[in-house]
């Protein structure tokens, strides 16, 4: 049950991309079509899982007990790199296979080893962020396929409207919470 | 007639990182200013010296590690100043390191054509340019987000929050709203929106001139 809730609350309800904006702009300019968007999906859900992977022992046997948790980020990047350059080199094999994109997962990485308290909340964290950026990614590209049939303003059509979808779909996300509207009296 | 293409629209989103994560408050708009400036500095001055010695392969990774000491110097560097603010901030600090802002500025690889035509100077006032002006933007988002969502107007001090009461909502539970991130998003649209309207309009008005 509290793994549900985990995997609910960080790809719906504080989702990396929508509130830490963390792969925003990956997931806006992602238009390639459905298979481009699972591809970079799947791809960046290997890497970021297994630099948690590579990172957790790090973090937990080596910087904790020495009191260098402070230098999470310097290993975050060590591990991130290193896991991109192994998942970019087999990913070269697969024709049309994206490389690269390595800042989402470094982002999402020092989310998930911040956030979380045992391996598998790093891992179900991590895994929740990717589950996010994907969901964004075929949103976002519903949107923009719905704009080119659209008769909306010419002036707000493309990138405003998909600004003020993303608003929309944040409100969507936080419907069941209405705090915001009478000062927490019912929420 | 000039319309805002894909390019300046390019420019917002690439700094969604650093406009939508953070509480709608003109104080954390003025330490995400202050940061990425900082990084903007270090990133150029670092990319130099990358250039100087010649690091290939090595620079990116190099360029990636010193932006993020720079977070944390910077990070530790504010809760010298304020600690409440620097727990307040958390998280939210690293991510003007993953705003492509600051990467596409600091990798810009026409950069490199300046170094060696114009010096380091150049470079550096050309980034240090362009951070000013996404300063200003930036600053005046939160000035909006800050004014239209708790009607007050926030300055950082060491005790955390500096707040003065500048419009009485009637009805402040929908103001809230555009403090929030999805009135973040929504405000980022109808300013690029307007913004865009008024481009074509005066674009119209130029012709018409003509």
């Amino acid at each position: 049950m509290n793994a549900v809730k985990i995997m609910l609350f960080y790809s719906l309800c504080s989702s990396s991309v929508l509130v830490y904006g963390i792969g925003v702009r990956q997931a806006f300019l992602n238009s390639g079509g459905s298979v481009r968007i699972l591809s970079v999906g799947v791809k960046v859900t290997v890497t970021t899982v297994l630099s948690v992977c590579l990172l957790y022992p790090v973090s937990t046997f080596l910087m904790i007990p020495h009191g260098m948790a402070d230098m999470l980020p310097f290993f975050c990047i060590c591990a991130v790199v290193c896991v991109s350059k192994i998942t970019d080199s087999l990913a070269g094999f697969i024709k049309n296979f994206p490389a690269g994109e390595i800042i989402f997962s470094l982002g999402s990485v020092l989310l998930a080893m911040t956030e979380g308290v045992s391996f598998a909340e790093n891992l179900l964290v991590a895994f929740s962020c990717c589950v996010s950026f994907l969901g964004l990614s075929f949103f976002l590209y519903a949107v923009r396929k719905r704009l080119e049939y659209t008769s909306a303003f010419s002036d707000f059509r493309g990138s405003p409207l998909i600004l003020i979808s993303m608003g929309l779909l944040v409100l969507v996300l936080y419907a069941w919470n209405i705090s915001w509207w009478n000062y927490g009296r019912i929420g | 007639m000039k319309r805002p293409d894909n390019k300046d629209t390019f420019f917002i989103i690439s700094a969604l990182c650093v406009l939508v994560p953070v509480t709608g408050r003109f104080a954390y708009g003025i330490i995400m200013a202050v940061a990425l400036n900082w990084l903007m500095l270090w990133g150029t001055l670092m990319k130099v010296l990358i250039k100087k010695l010649d690091l290939k392969e090595f620079g990116s990774f190099a360029l990636i590690i010193v932006l993020v000491s720079c977070v944390m110097l910077f990070s530790m560097l504010l809760s010298l100043f304020s600690p409440v603010l620097a727990l307040a901030m958390g998280f939210s600090l690293y991510m003007t390191v993953f705003s492509a802002f600051i990467l596409g500025a600091v990798f810009n690889p026409e950069d490199k054509k300046i170094i060696q035509t114009s010096g380091v100077a150049a470079v550096l006032k050309q980034n240090m340019k362009k951070s000013a002006l996404f300063s200003v933007l930036l600053l005046v988002f939160y000035f909006l987000r800050d004014i239209l969502g708790y009607g007050t107007i926030t300055l950082p001090v060491m005790s955390g929050l500096w707040e003065k009461n500048i419009i009485y909502w009637s009805s402040q539970q929908f103001s809230v709203f555009w403090g929030s991130t999805g009135g973040a998003y929504i405000l980022l649209g109808v300013i690029l929106g307007v913004c865009s309207l008024i481009t074509r309009k005066t674009a119209i008005a130029r012709e018409a001139e003509r």
